[in-house]
């Protein structure tokens, strides 16, 4: 999933720097007709991406449900909230697919669908950080003799959780590095999501292997 | 050692004065500009120093936490400092 | 807090549990990026953060240092008596903590709205971008603090002891945390109201 979306992001999209909310419509709608392939293959491409990354939801709810209490809560609060804020950046990457369909459309539509694709995208990025929170809640009220995972990694979840909610601030800047091209908008959440993604994975091998050998066997509850 | 108030107690009364110190000395007031920006970070640093060790029990934790959290705040400083009183850019 | 003796190097140990010093230790450096970007944004343009400082009330920032002072004072007595296994006072003692914190964020809302007023939105120049925000992210972090400790409260007049295995380090861990909060406060209310 690493892969896939670096290689979006990277090398169909090219949205990394991120086009700048404060460019004209003329210029962004440069942007679109001169990548157009690219967005098209990258929007496409994205869907499995986003199919993966709701794999790695449904992984990480089902390991909640080993932990100590099992809340319901927490587990469906993943499932759900981390979910649903993933489809909403598919809609996102539908956005920006749609701004590159038409090269001929007007210069301020294209606009209008990379306003709307930014938006989307990291708006609802507290969404996803809420279910990276009950990820993190359940892990440190695991059991702590048997845990599924180690301790630390419930407060690595909390602290991607809280860094990931500053881009909600994009609507209300175009310049400086609360807009979605900036240090705080878009930088730092996604460094941290793609710290995030290696650092669970890694676990997730290993958790692998001890339920393989037998450990975590006793259901808790 | 018996002490009349008790040691936390001591500590927020530095911190309280220090603030009031701080503030006196603000850009602005009683001192020049270049020199009341060093003393208030100055003033700052320490008292942020004095919640990680007293509160935050950094006295008692090991060697390297301590250098960790000591070279931090200097760096912070010079880092602030520097970019306070540098000249203005544009960039 | 510790026995006398606990200076000793054989004695030394981490105040709470390891994996918390991440999320501090995070904290303290998105905090840090925070602060470099408040000053880049000065250097562009010292008159505007000039004038932003001026516009900001000094007493309420002040009295706003005031309360998370006094917080951490509240939260380090909880912590200790808490450690002393005497848990009405550390209930007291935590819940007067958490109401330091939301006194503080009145006291937020209430200059936020008297810039709001003045028509002072974050985008009226540089200098309130960041002010806002970065108040706004630390105030964040008041209120998730303010929020464990008043759970930690009730729990305390509920049972008398913590459910959760890990007692003692928890109760600790939440005052680190809130120390925390205090302590990059003392910066944001440097940068923003004395020397901007």
């Amino acid at each position: 999933m690493i892969v896939l979306n670096g290689f979006i992001w990277l090398g169909c999209w090219e949205f990394v720097p991120p086009p700048s909310p404060a460019l004209s419509a003329e210029e962004v709608a440069l942007i679109f007709r001169e990548q157009a392939f690219g967005i098209r293959l990258g929007t496409a491409l994205y869907m499995l991406a986003i199919a993966l990354g709701m794999l790695c939801i449904t992984t990480t709810s089902a390991a909640m449900k080993r932990m100590y209490g099992s809340y319901n809560t927490l587990v469906f609060a993943n499932l759900l909230i981390g979910g649903g804020g993933l489809l909403i950046t598919n809609i996102a990457a539908i956005f920006w697919g749609a701004a590159a369909f038409r090269p001929d459309q007007p210069a301020a539509q294209i606009q209008m669908l990379n306003d709307l694709g930014w938006l989307l995208f990291l708006l609802p990025a507290p969404t996803v950080a809420l279910a990276n929170a009950a990820l993190g809640v359940a892990t440190l009220l695991d059991d702590p003799q048997k845990p599924v995972f180690p301790r630390w990694y419930g407060y690595f979840c909390l602290f991607v959780a809280a860094f990931s909610i500053s881009s909600i601030v994009t609507g209300m800047f175009r310049t400086g590095p609360f807009s979605w091209t900036g240090l705080f908008g878009f930088y730092v959440p996604m460094t941290i999501a793609f710290m995030w993604l290696p650092v669970t994975a890694v676990l997730f091998l290993k958790l692998g292997g001890r339920i393989s050998r037998g450990e975590l066997s006793c259901p808790s509850r | 050692m018996k002490l009349s108030i008790s040691r936390e107690t001591g500590v927020w009364l530095i911190l309280v004065l220090a603030t009031a110190a701080a503030t006196y000395f603000s850009v602005g007031r009683q001192l020049n500009g270049s020199v009341a920006i060093v003393v208030v970070f100055l003033i700052a640093l320490a008292k942020m120093r004095v919640i990680l060790f007293e509160f935050m029990e950094l006295r008692h934790a090991p060697l390297f936490m301590r250098l960790l959290a000591d070279s931090w705040l200097i760096s912070l400083f010079v880092i602030l400092v520097v970019m306070f009183l540098a000249p203005t850019h544009t960039v | 807090m510790m026995p006398p003796g606990t200076s000793h190097p054989r004695n030394r140990r981490l105040p709470a549990e390891p994996g918390l010093w991440i999320v501090l230790g995070g904290d303290l450096f998105m905090f840090t990026l925070f602060f470099a970007t408040i000053a880049y944004y000065r250097g562009l343009d010292p008159v505007a953060f000039a004038v932003g400082r001026e516009s900001l009330s000094l007493v309420l920032g002040v009295v706003n240092t005031f309360f998370l002072l006094t917080g951490s004072w509240f939260v380090v007595r909880g912590v200790r008596y808490y450690g002393c296994a005497n848990r009405t006072d550390a209930a007291r003692y935590l819940l007067l903590g958490a109401v330091t914190g939301l006194l503080f964020l009145f006291n937020k809302a209430i200059e936020w709205s008297e810039l709001a007023r003045r028509e002072l939105t974050p985008n009226s120049s540089e200098f309130y971008m960041v002010y806002y925000v970065f108040t706004a992210i630390h105030g964040f972090h008041v209120v998730i603090g303010s929020i464990l400790l008043l759970t930690i409260y009730g729990k305390l007049q509920r049972q008398g002891v913590l459910a959760a295995s890990p007692a003692d380090e928890s109760v600790a861990g939440v005052g680190l945390f809130w120390h925390m909060i205090d302590l990059l406060w003392i910066m944001l209310f440097s940068l923003f109201y004395l020397s901007a």
